[in-house]
């Protein structure tokens, strides 16, 4: 059986139960309780450091304020409810990564509970539920001589990820397939991207996940044996995570043993997951409130002030993309995929560029640009203005549509004045009817056994026609117009 | 109340306490000594109390989000016990260091 | 030539009598000569002095009427203080070798001010102790008889204002760690309200407790020192933002008209007699002042250890985990990182620390964090209410501030004994609130304190109850043998 398959059968036989975590480091400028650089990606080992992120003896932390409000926006987006009062709390554990020996985290009293995610699934609406979203810090981090943690006789610590001000985002077990479970941090992030608050980059890991997988006989009350599985680094690898546990958890439960409740490492390499450690004794963290800062009281007014900073989310901008500008469904998500998309977008219809066509345009061959010389528009030569009024030449009938591709290809690069190129170059189309039918009627004597097939009804053959008075015209013709001129000379029409 | 041999053994290793049996057995006596006394506390009724995590009524207190330069690698790594000149260095670590 | 407070110093220093040299030299030289005895001493910082002598001697020929009543004169500090690039020890062999890449706020602000480092004093490791004996270098002796203890944990810190070298010093208070040695070695010790003093750069203990404080000569000097370090700091969440009162404003406004409170519970049967006595001597010396005494009841008291020994080891369990040999201090190498931990820890802290941990640990772990640290917290807030509640019907509290005298070395072996020198100071610690120590007698020769404690934020307050007292009596102007004989 292939893969899928496997896996429909297994559905049909057990209910799969997913729950999500993330972990997404902030964009602010500082660190979550000290104020190094939150951007440590640049800096040498241990460089990016303070008495504070390095837990000397003696440092007291402090609350970056933007992280705060990071968080709260966030929240909101993802329609949470924001208690009145909230804490930090510390979380104890002894690790080479965590210098105080505690993480400062939230455990009973988090920033935001109970909001959801909603997002089709193959053309389905599914809702998971969000159990909350909280705030603590990142630890440093390790690598091991040899590069595999098992066998490895020493490692380096690294402490400039230290600090950095992470958001947890704690999904509820509302997921069934691994498909959905993808699709749901595909909407996350994207939406965490819109407002600003994370820069969504799994590979870099500012954008974390961890899943928890337990499978039950269809009809079954009780949850099967929970499951975490981390290490995966992509999307894709999520998904890829889940499927291959379906698959081995299916296979133990059919031949009637039992799962042990573990943390599973996902190996790319292999296409599957290895156990890392048992969970059969959960940690003790030994949380309690952390003496050294103050609570949080968050009231209506503060949360209105955040919620005004919050941007139209990106289902809502493709809802009104397609009521407002006429776009289909397609089109509008595609549209709406990032904030910078759909800023470009609405900017180009504001210059005066007809909805359709922008939409036409944008995500064919300015994406395809955008992608081969991996820089958006707004920092390519041609820029959204430069796009625009070049747009507006083909919506005036100036250019042709051949014409305009080759001119974008080439202003995206070097850029320059769209009109001043077509006026300097005599670029103009050619759409005079007189014009254009004297040279229809040259081609089809020039070419009278392609023109001979295409009365006879072959369609394919009309191309060659096309293709004769586009040379003549040094390819500046009006190719719609051409086409209807053959026509009507070679069918009467 | 009495605390066991295993508990002491268990909040040792919590605690990342290496501790010889002669020491734990003392532990042990002084431990459940002050245990006792503090069980006082229970006859407490604090039905209408809220717990002190903190004296004063200080609440948001926050920090503009301004970085400030770091002290660097050299001051970081000037107190270590091990390093390499770039990187703080530990040994081994088992795949149980993370239990308990 | 006794030893002079910092008012007399700081006029003698600007009438040309002196310089901040001259007063350096004769404290190192006090200094030596007394070690031996005392070892109040983790380290002598002579080059630091100097420097910062030398530099105190310019801002008084340039600005002698503008620049602080400190300048130019010396003073030690509680070795829990971080100094940047001076070996900061905490009492501990873990931290031995370990210096700090910055300095505390409030030592910062007496650097700031002109002061000049004599050095970093002994104490109880990691500040946990009420008798200086749990420091992993030496215990400190108590000038007044070598052969006792000076109290604790700040024990060095006392030890050096009591024996003359230097008018004042900085300590830490968590339980009592400040007023206890100030009492059991004659010298003016001062708590303020938790959040007056930035515990930026002061090596945790509890959290929720610690606050670093003077140790002077009188109480017009402590007003000083706490004026030059109190305030907010931005780096600590936990300082308050409210404008300090100068103590100096009411210092000298007397009791007459005050109502002052005796709880009765800190005059139980723990007290020695001799304390008692010399403790209401002082209230009768109060209430001829104009002051009306009156008995008051904080019935909490027989909890508030318990209390205390819940939340300070929980505390502290946590702000020790950093001690891990990986970053800094002492460490024993070992293959793995788990024996590398074990044995560190194991090895790098003294019996009590690991006593305290094992406790706090215990306290927060999975299924006794309810019955214990939950437990403690909410008690906690009776202990504060209740002070809250008598301290509406009296302006301040008064009683001694240590059930006993100074004790001899290794007479209290057992850690409960121990914990018992704090009963009457650690509540004024789990309610946040100031207090003070003042010599009010002796007994036997060895020094007896007064405590007088306030409503949070009255620390000027606190000040003006002990400074009345304290002009009405001598027992301040007595000196230990060791500052009689300072020359």
């Amino acid at each position: 059986m292939t893969e899928t398959a496997t896996i429909a059968a297994a559905l049909d036989r057990y209910e799969v139960v997913i729950g999500l975590e993330v972990h997404a480091q902030l964009l602010t400028r500082s660190k979550m309780f000290c104020p190094c650089p939150a951007d440590y990606t640049s800096a040498a080992p241990n460089a990016n450091t303070c008495p504070v992120c390095l837990g000397l003896p003696g440092v007291l932390p402090t609350i970056n304020q933007q992280a705060v409000d990071f968080t709260v926006r966030t929240a909101l987006a993802l329609h949470c409810d924001i208690p009145p009062f909230t804490k930090f709390d510390r979380k104890n554990y002894f690790y080479p990564d965590l210098p105080k020996g505690y993480q400062i985290s939230q455990y009973d009293l988090p920033l935001s509970v109970n909001g959801h995610l909603e997002f089709p699934v193959n053309g389905d609406a599914v809702r998971c539920g969000i159990t909350r979203v909280h705030l603590e810090e990142d630890t440093g981090t390790m690598h091991h001589a040899g590069d595999v943690l098992q066998s490895a006789t020493s490692s380096l610590i690294d402490l400039n990820r230290c600090g950095v001000p992470l958001m947890e985002i704690v999904g509820e077990p509302d997921l069934r397939t691994p498909e959905a479970a993808r699709e749901y941090l595909v909407r996350l992030r994207q939406i965490l991207t819109y407002i600003g608050v994370n820069d969504g980059n799994l590979e870099k890991g500012s954008f974390r996940c961890d899943a928890n997988i337990s499978l039950r006989p269809r009809g079954a009350q009780e949850l099967g044996v929970k499951v975490e599985v981390k290490n995966m680094n992509s999307f894709r690898a999520v998904q890829r995570a889940l499927e291959s546990e379906i698959d081995r958890q299916t296979e133990v439960l059919d031949a009637g043993g039992t799962l042990v409740q573990e943390t599973r490492g996902w190996v790319e390499a292999q296409g599957r997951t290895i156990s890392q450690r048992s969970k059969e004794q959960a940690h003790d963290y030994r949380y309690f409130p952390e003496p050294d800062l103050p609570p949080l009281r968050l009231d209506a007014a503060f949360v209105e002030r955040v919620r005004a900073t919050l941007p139209e989310l990106p289902e809502a901008r493709a809802h009104r993309f397609q009521q407002q500008y006429g776009l289909t469904a397609y089109d509008a998500a595609v549209l709406t995929d990032t904030r910078d998309e759909a800023d470009t977008y609405e900017a180009l219809v504001a210059a005066r560029v007809p909805a359709k066509l922008a939409a036409n345009w944008q995500s064919g061959d300015v994406a395809a640009l955008a992608n081969e010389h991996h820089v958006p528009l707004q920092h390519s030569g041609l820029g959204i203005d430069g796009l625009a009024s070049l747009l507006r030449l083909v919506d005036a009938g100036t250019i042709n549509g051949p014409t305009a591709k080759e001119l974008l290809a080439e202003l995206y690069v070097s850029g320059g004045n769209p009109e001043a190129l077509v006026r300097d170059r005599g670029l103009a189309q050619v759409s005079d009817t007189s014009e254009l039918s004297a040279l229809v009627n040259a081609a089809i004597t020039a070419n009278p056994a392609a023109a001979a097939d295409f009365r006879a009804g072959k369609q394919q053959a009309l191309g060659q026609l096309m293709r004769a008075v586009k040379e003549a015209t040094g390819g500046k013709a009006d190719m719609p117009l051409v086409n209807r001129l053959l026509r009507e000379r070679l069918l009467g029409q | 109340m009495t605390l066991s041999r295993a508990e002491v053994d268990h909040v040792a290793t919590l605690a990342r306490l290496g501790l010889s049996d002669a020491e734990k057995d003392r532990l042990l006596g002084e431990l459940e000594a002050i245990l006792d006394h503090i069980a006082r506390l229970q006859r407490v009724d604090t039905s209408t109390l809220a717990e002190t995590a903190q004296v004063g009524d200080l609440v948001n207190v926050l920090r503009a989000d301004v970085p400030e330069a770091p002290i660097g690698a050299a001051a970081a790594l000037r107190n270590a016990p091990a390093t390499d000149g770039s990187y703080f260095v530990v040994g081994a670590i088992q795949g149980t260091e993370l239990d308990a | 030539m006794t030893p002079r407070t910092i008012t007399e110093l700081a006029a003698a220093l600007r009438d040309g009598t002196t310089t901040p040299r001259t007063l350096l030299d004769a404290a190192l030289a006090h200094v030596d000569r007394t070690e031996q005895d005392l070892n109040a001493y983790l380290a002598v910082t002579r080059e630091l002095g100097y420097t910062q002598a030398d530099a105190a001697s310019h801002v008084l020929e340039e600005h002698p009427d503008t620049a602080s009543p400190l300048c130019g004169i010396p003073m030690a500090l509680k070795d829990v203080l971080c100094v940047d690039g001076i070996d900061t020890t905490a009492g501990s062999k873990i931290l031995r070798g370990f210096k700090p890449p910055y300095t505390s706020t409030a030592v910062q602000r007496l650097f700031d001010a002109g002061a000049v480092c004599v050095g970093k004093t002994n104490c109880d490791e990691f500040a946990m102790g009420s008798s200086t004996e749990n420091s992993a270098y030496g215990p400190v002796g108590n000038p007044w008889d070598i052969e006792r203890v000076p109290g604790g944990s700040s024990g060095g810190s006392a030890a050096t204002v009591a024996a003359g070298s230097v008018p004042y010093s900085l300590g830490s208070d968590t339980g009592g760690s400040i007023r206890q040695p100030a009492a059991l070695t004659g010298v003016v010790g001062f708590k303020p309200t938790y959040g007056r003093i930035s515990r930026y750069g002061l090596i945790a203990f509890a959290s929720s407790l610690d606050q670093i404080g003077p140790f002077t000569r009188t109480v017009e000097d402590c007003a000083l020192v706490y004026m030059a370090i109190a305030g907010h700091d931005p780096r600590d969440s936990t300082s308050d933002p409210r404008a300090v009162d100068d103590p100096l404003a009411s210092l000298h406004a007397g009791v007459a008209g005050m109502r002052l409170g005796i709880p009765r519970e800190y005059l139980g049967e723990g007290t020695e007699p001799g304390v008692r006595d010399a403790v209401q001597a002082a209230f009768r010396v109060l209430e001829a002042q104009g002051a009306t005494l009156q008995e008051v009841s904080l019935p909490s008291t027989d909890v508030a250890l318990s209390v205390y020994y819940i939340i300070a080891p929980a505390e502290c369990s946590s702000n020790l985990a950093r001690y891990d040999g990986v970053r800094f201090g002492s460490r024993v190498e070992r293959p793995s990182l788990t024996d590398m931990y074990l044995q560190t820890r194991g090895v790098g802290f003294g019996n009590e620390v690991k006593r305290r941990v094992m406790l706090g640990t215990y306290a927060l772990s999975s299924g006794y964090y309810d019955a214990y640290y939950r437990q403690a917290q909410k008690v906690r807030t009776l202990v504060s209410q209740e002070f809250e509640a008598v301290l509406k019907e009296v302006d301040a509290i008064v009683c001694p501030t240590s059930p006993s005298v100074a004790f001899p070395m290794g007479s209290r072996d057992d850690p409960l004994s121990m914990y018992m020198c704090d009963v009457v100071t650690l509540p004024a610690n789990l309610a946040g609130i100031p207090g003070i120590s003042v010599p009010c007698g002796f007994v036997d020769g060895l020094p007896v304190g007064l405590q007088v404690i306030a409503p949070r934020f009255e620390d000027a307050r606190v000040m003006r109850v002990a400074h009345a007292y304290e002009q009405a009596t001598d027992f301040h102007a007595q000196l230990s043998p060791y500052a009689s004989a300072a020359a």
